[in-house]
C-alpha cells in the first residue's frame, strides 16, 4: 500500500463512488466512514515502517511519481493527516442532518485530497496550483447547479485565485534569495509577495470581504466546512514556506507581521461579529477571528506556535461544525438566519439553540468549552511579550461574546407563553448532542486530544521542537 | 479522594432524581434520596474539617509545558466555611421542601443539588483557572435556568445582562492571571502579587454586583423559595470566596480609596431597599448586595476572615429567612435569634468583620455601621412580618422535617462563630459591632414612627424592576447602537463594488508601512 494512494486517491475513489449512489444515508455512511478509517489509519499506523501479521508482513510506502512529479506523505504529515481526517468525517456525518450530503461528500472528498496533495508534492510550489484547483471546485460545492451565483462567491473565487500569481512569483524569487542573502532589495521583494500571496489565502484584513457575503447566501454547513478546511490547510502551507527557508523563519519582519495580521483579524473580526443581525455572518467573522488566532499562534514561532497553532484547529473545527449544524437546522424552519426572524425559536428548537449558543462561546474562548484552554495557552504566551496585544485581543474576543449575548437574548425573547417543546428530530438531537458533550469535554480535558499530536515534532523539521 | 467523595455523592444524588424522574416518575421516595444523599455529603462535609488542608487535582492537562495549572481544589480555614454552609443550605431546602405546595418536586431539587455542587467545587477552587471554570458552569445553570422561566422583552434582557456582568468578572480575573504571568509570576491564590489582588476584589465586586452597583439579579417572579434561594446564594458565595483568597495587608493600590467609596455607596443601598422592601423574596437581590458590600469592604481592608464571616452570614442567615414559608411562634424565636449571626457582637460569626488590618477607612465606617443596622432591621421585620401557612395544616411528618430545615441552617452559624475556622471565637470591634446592633433594634422599634419610613411600609416597592442602577447597562445600549452604525458604514464600503479597490489601496498601505517604513 502507498500512503498517496491511500490519503489521496481512495478519497477521489470513494467521492466517485457517492456520486453514483442516490440515498443520503448512504452517502453519509460511506463518506464518514471511508474518513474516519483514513483518520484511524493516520494516527496509528506508522508510514515507512513495516508491520507483522503473523507471517504476512505489511508496509505503507511514503512516495509515488505521477506525471514526473514527486508525491510523499512521511510520518510526519501523519499528525495534519490524522486530524484533517478526523475531522472531515465529524463534519461529514452532520451533513445528512443539514441536508448537503449530496454535495458535501463528494465535493468534500476530493478538495480535501488535492489539499492534501498541496501538501506532499515536490516542488512543493505546485501545491498552489492545487490549492486553487480545491478553490475552483468549492464552486459546485457552493453553488447547486441551476442556481444563479452569488457576489460572495465570485469574490471569494477573485481573491483565493489572485493568491496564486503572488506564491508562485514569491516561489520563483526564494530560491534567489536562499542563493544570496545579502541582496535586501530581492529579500523584500520576495517577502512581499509571499505575504501578498498569503494575506489572500488567508483572507487577511480586509481581504475578508467575501467571507461574510458569502456566509450570509450560502448554506452554512458548507460555508463553514471551506471556512474550516481552507485556512487550515493554508496553516500548513505557511509552516512548510517557513520550514523550509531559514532566513524566512529566522526574519525579525515576519512573525512582527503575522502578529499585527492576525490581532487586527481578531479586533475587526469580533467587532463586526457583535454587530451582525444574520446569524451566517457572525459565523463568517467568527472563522476571521479563528484565522487571526491561527496567524498570532504563528507569530509565536519558533517557540511554541507550531504546538498551539495546530492545537487550535480541532476546537476550531468543532466550534464551526456544531454552529452551522445548529444553523441548518434553525434554517429550515425559519426560512431564514436573520435575528428578527427567529425571535423565540428557542423554546421550539431547544437543542439547536443550545448547541449554536455553545458554539458561539467556544468561539469565544469561553471558559469550559473546547475554544477556552488552548486560546488560554496562547494568550499566556502573548501575555509575556505584550501585554496591548493581549487587550486588543480581548476587546475581539468580547465582541464575539457579545454576538453570542444578542443572539441568546433574540432567541429565547418571547412575548407570549409558548410551552417548551423539542421539535428537533432524533438524529439532529443526538448529533447536536454528542457535539456540546464534546465541546465540554475538551473543555475540561484538552489533554484528551493530546495523543494525537504525538508526530508533531518531526512534522516540520526546524519548527515544531 | 475526601473532596470527589462529597462532591460525587452531591452530583450522582441529583443524577439519580433526574433518572427517577424520567423512568419512573411516580417512585414515592424521591425526596429520601435527596435528602438521605444530601445528609451524607453533609456529614463528609464537616468530616473535611479535622483533615484540613486537603487539596485535590484533576488529572493534568498536557502538553505540561503548555498547562503548568490545572484544575485543583483545596479544603482549608477560609474554603470550609463556604462549603458547610452551603451543603447545610442544600440540606435545609431539601427538608423545608416538604412543605411546599409543589412537594414532590424532584426537577427541583435535582438542580438545587447541581447547584450546590458546583458551589462547593467554586468555593474550593484552589487557582484561577479552576474559579473561572466552575464560575463560568454556575453562570451557564443560572442563565439557562431563567430563561426557562422568564417572559417577555424586559424580562429576558434582565437575565442577559445580569449573564454579562457576571462575565466581566470572569474577564477580569483571566486579565489578573495574564497580568501577572506579564509580570514573571503565575498567578496562584496562596501567593498573589500585590499589585494584582485589586483585580481580584474588582472581579468578585462585579460578579456581585457592586462595582458598578447593579443588580445581577434579574426579578424573581418565577423561580422563588427552594431553587431560586439556592441560585441566588450559591452564586454569590462562588464570587465571595474570591474575596477570601486576598492575603491580609497585600492591598495596597491607588484605586483602593475609590473602591472603598464605591463599595460603602452600595452597602448602604442595598441595606436601605433591603429594608424597605415588600417582603424578604423581593428583597433578596439587596441582602445580597449589602452583604456583598460589607464583604468586600472586608477584603480591600486586608481583611479575608471577615470577608467571610459576611459570606456565611450572607449564606446561612439569609437561608434560614428565604427558606422559611410556614408560622410557628417558636421557630420565629429561633429566627429572631438567628439575627445574632448578623449582630458582629463579641464571639458571633460576624465579630470578625469588624476586625480590620487596615483602619485608614474609618470615616467610612458609618456608612457600614448604618448598612448592617438597616439589614438587622430589616431582618427583624421580615421574621415578625405575617407570612405562609400555619404548621397546623401540614401533614405531621412534614412538621416534624420542617423545622429542622430551619434549625440545622441557625445552629451552624452560632457553631461558626465558636469553632471550625479562624474567624471563630473573635471579639471583633467592641465599639462597631455592639453600635450597629443597637442601632439596628432602634430602627426596627422607632423606625415605623417616621413618616417617610411609614409611607414606604403601606406601598412598598414591588421588587427590583428597572432603576437608576440600570444607567450603566442603558449606556452601554446607546454606545453599542452608535458603534453599530459605524460598523454598518464600513461593511458596507467593503462589501460594496469599490470593495476590492478599498482592500487593495489598504493592502498597499499596510505593506509600505510594514516593509519600507513609509506610506
Amino acid at each position: 500500500m502507498n500512503a498517496i494512494f491511500l490519503w489521496i486517491i481512495i478519497p477521489v475513489l470513494a467521492a466517485g463512488l457517492t456520486l453514483l449512489i442516490n440515498r443520503q444515508q448512504h452517502i453519509v455512511i460511506i463518506g464518514g466512514i471511508v474518513s474516519a478509517i483514513l483518520a484511524l489509519t493516520a494516527a496509528f499506523i506508522p508510514v515507512d515502517l513495516a508491520l507483522r501479521f503473523g507471517p504476512f508482513s505489511y508496509k505503507i510506502t511514503s512516495s509515488l511519481q505521477i506525471l514526473g512529479r514527486s508525491l510523499t506523505l512521511g510520518q510526519e504529515d501523519q499528525t495534519g493527516l490524522g486530524i484533517i481526517y478526523g475531522l472531515l468525517a465529524f463534519w461529514f456525518f452532520g451533513s445528512g442532518v443539514a441536508q448537503v450530503s449530496r454535495r458535501l461528500v463528494p465535493f468534500g472528498l476530493v478538495i480535501t485530497s488535492l489539499l492534501v496533495a498541496s501538501f506532499a508534492v515536490d516542488p512543493f510550489l505546485y501545491a498552489a496550483l492545487l490549492i486553487e484547483m480545491a478553490v475552483l471546485l468549492s464552486i459546485p460545492l457552493l453553488v447547486p447547479f441551476g442556481k444563479p451565483v452569488s457576489r460572495g462567491v465570485i469574490r471569494f473565487l477573485i481573491y483565493q485565485t489572485l493568491a496564486m500569481p503572488f506564491i508562485l512569483f514569491a516561489g520563483w524569487l526564494l530560491p534567489g534569495v536562499e542563493a544570496s542573502p545579502g541582496d535586501l532589495a530581492l529579500a523584500i521583494q520576495s517577502t512581499i509577495m509571499l505575504s501578498l500571496g498569503f494575506a489572500f489565502l488567508f483572507s487577511v484584513f480586509p481581504l475578508y470581504s467575501w467571507i461574510p457575503m458569502l456566509s450570509e447566501d450560502n448554506h452554512p454547513y458548507i460555508v463553514s466546512f471551506i471556512l474550516w478546511i481552507l485556512p487550515t490547510i493554508a496553516m500548513l502551507f505557511v509552516l512548510g514556506f517557513l520550514d523550509r527557508y531559514s532566513w524566512l523563519r529566522n526574519s525579525e519582519t515576519i512573525p512582527q507581521a503575522l502578529r499585527i495580521a492576525g490581532l487586527i483579524m481578531v479586533v475587526t473580526g469580533g467587532i463586526w461579529a457583535a454587530f451582525q443581525n444574520h446569524l451566517g455572518r457572525m459565523l463568517g467573522y467568527a472563522a476571521i477571528v479563528e484565522t487571526g488566532f491561527y496567524l498570532l499562534a504563528l507569530s509565536l514561532l519558533p517557540e511554541t506556535g507550531v504546538e498551539i497553532a495546530f492545537r487550535l484547529t480541532i476546537p476550531r473545527a468543532l466550534t464551526m461544525a456544531i454552529w452551522a449544524l445548529s444553523l441548518s437546522v434553525l434554517q429550515s424552519k425559519a426560512g431564514s438566519l436573520n435575528l428578527l426572524h427567529l425571535k423565540g425559536i428557542a423554546r421550539s428548537y431547544p437543542v439547536a439553540t443550545i448547541g449554536l449558543t455553545l458554539a458561539q462561546l467556544s468561539a469565544a474562548g469561553f471558559p469550559l468549552t473546547a475554544g477556552f484552554p488552548f486560546r488560554l495557552v496562547l494568550l499566556e504566551k502573548l501575555s509575556t511579550q505584550s501585554l496591548t496585544t493581549i487587550f486588543w485581543i480581548l476587546i475581539g474576543i468580547f465582541g464575539l461574546l457579545a454576538g453570542a449575548i444578542r443572539t441568546m437574548t433574540n432567541l429565547s425573547t418571547t412575548t407570549e407563553n409558548i410551552p417548551w417543546q423539542l421539535n428537533e428530530d432524533i438524529y439532529q438531537t443526538v448529533l447536536i448532542g454528542v457535539g456540546i458533550l464534546t465541546l465540554f469535554a475538551l473543555g475540561l480535558f484538552p489533554q484528551i486530544v493530546h495523543p494525537f499530536f504525538r508526530y508533531l515534532p518531526v512534522a516540520f523539521e526546524h519548527l515544531g521542537h | 479522594m475526601i473532596i470527589p467523595l462529597t462532591t460525587s455523592l452531591i452530583f450522582l444524588t441529583a443524577l439519580t432524581l433526574l433518572i427517577l424522574q424520567w423512568i419512573r416518575p411516580e417512585f414515592r421516595y424521591t425526596w429520601l434520596v435527596a435528602a438521605g444523599g444530601i445528609l451524607l455529603a453533609w456529614i463528609t462535609t464537616i468530616i473535611w474539617q479535622f483533615h484540613t488542608p486537603v487539596i485535590f487535582e484533576l488529572p493534568s492537562w498536557k502538553p505540561a509545558a503548555m498547562f503548568p495549572e490545572s484544575p485543583r481544589f483545596v479544603i482549608d480555614a477560609f474554603s470550609w466555611p463556604y462549603a458547610i454552609s452551603l451543603t447545610t443550605l442544600a440540606l435545609s431546602v431539601i427538608l423545608t421542601s416538604a412543605t411546599l405546595e409543589d412537594y414532590p418536586n424532584p426537577l427541583s431539587w435535582a438542580g438545587t443539588l447541581a447547584l450546590i455542587g458546583f458551589g462547593l467545587l467554586a468555593v474550593l477552587a484552589d487557582n484561577p483557572l479552576t474559579l473561572v471554570m466552575v464560575w463560568a458552569a454556575i453562570d451557564l445553570v443560572e442563565l439557562v435556568t431563567q430563561l426557562r422561566t422568564v417572559t417577555g422583552t424586559q424580562a429576558s434582557r434582565q437575565v442577559i445582562f445580569a449573564f454579562v456582568s457576571r462575565m466581566a468578572g470572569i474577564g477580569v480575573l483571566i486579565w489578573a492571571s495574564l497580568l501577572s504571568l506579564a509580570n514573571g509570576s503565575p498567578l496562584d491564590f496562596r501567593s498573589t502579587p500585590p499589585q494584582i489582588t485589586i483585580y481580584l476584589i474588582i472581579a468578585a465586586g462585579l460578579r456581585l454586583g457592586v462595582f458598578p452597583l447593579h443588580l445581577p439579579y434579574p426579578s424573581e417572579s418565577a423561580i422563588r423559595r427552594g431553587f431560586g434561594t439556592t441560585l441566588r446564594l450559591v452564586s454569590a458565595a462562588s464570587s465571595m470566596m474570591l474575596l477570601s483568597r486576598i492575603p491580609p495587608v497585600s492591598t495596597n493600590s491607588p484605586a483602593i480609596p475609590y473602591l472603598m467609596v464605591l463599595t460603602a455607596l452600595a452597602a448602604v443601598y442595598g441595606g436601605w431597599m433591603w429594608f424597605r422592601s415588600s417582603n424578604d423574596l423581593n428583597g433578596r437581590p439587596f441582602w445580597i448586595i449589602a452583604l456583598a458590600a460589607l464583604s468586600v469592604a472586608s477584603a480591600l481592608q486586608g481583611n479575608p476572615a471577615g470577608s467571610v464571616s459576611w459570606g456565611i452570614a450572607l449564606i446561612l442567615v439569609g437561608g434560614a429567612l428565604f427558606l422559611s414559608s410556614i408560622q410557628e411562634r417558636w421557630l420565629t424565636r429561633l429566627l429572631l435569634a438567628g439575627a445574632w449571626g448578623l449582630s458582629a457582637l463579641p464571639f458571633s460569626p460576624t465579630a470578625s468583620g469588624w476586625s480590620s488590618h487596615l483602619t485608614d477607612y474609618w470615616w467610612l465606617s458609618p456608612f457600614f455601621v448604618a448598612t448592617q443596622a438597616l439589614l438587622l432591621s430589616g431582618y427583624i421585620r421580615n421574621v415578625l412580618y405575617p407570612f405562609g401557612n400555619k404548621i397546623e395544616s401540614q401533614p405531621i411528618w412534614a412538621r416534624n422535617i420542617y423545622p429542622a430545615g430551619i434549625v440545622i441552617l441557625v445552629s451552624i452559624h452560632i457553631l461558626l462563630g465558636l469553632w471550625g475556622w479562624e474567624g471563630a471565637q473573635e471579639p471583633g470591634n467592641l465599639i462597631a459591632g455592639p453600635l450597629a446592633f443597637v442601632s439596628g433594634l432602634l430602627i426596627y422599634r422607632f423606625g415605623s414612627r417616621l413618616r417617610m419610613i411609614r409611607n414606604l411600609h403601606t406601598t412598598r416597592p414591588k421588587g427590583p424592576t428597572t432603576s437608576w442602577s440600570d444607567t450603566p447597562y442603558n449606556f452601554f445600549q446607546w454606545m453599542y447602537h452608535q458603534a453599530c452604525r459605524l460598523s454598518l458604514v464600513f461593511s458596507n464600503v467593503l462589501e460594496g463594488d469599490g470593495g476590492i479597490l478599498w482592500a487593495l489601496l489598504f493592502l498597499a498601505f499596510f505593506f509600505s508601512r510594514m516593509y519600507l517604513g513609509t506610506p
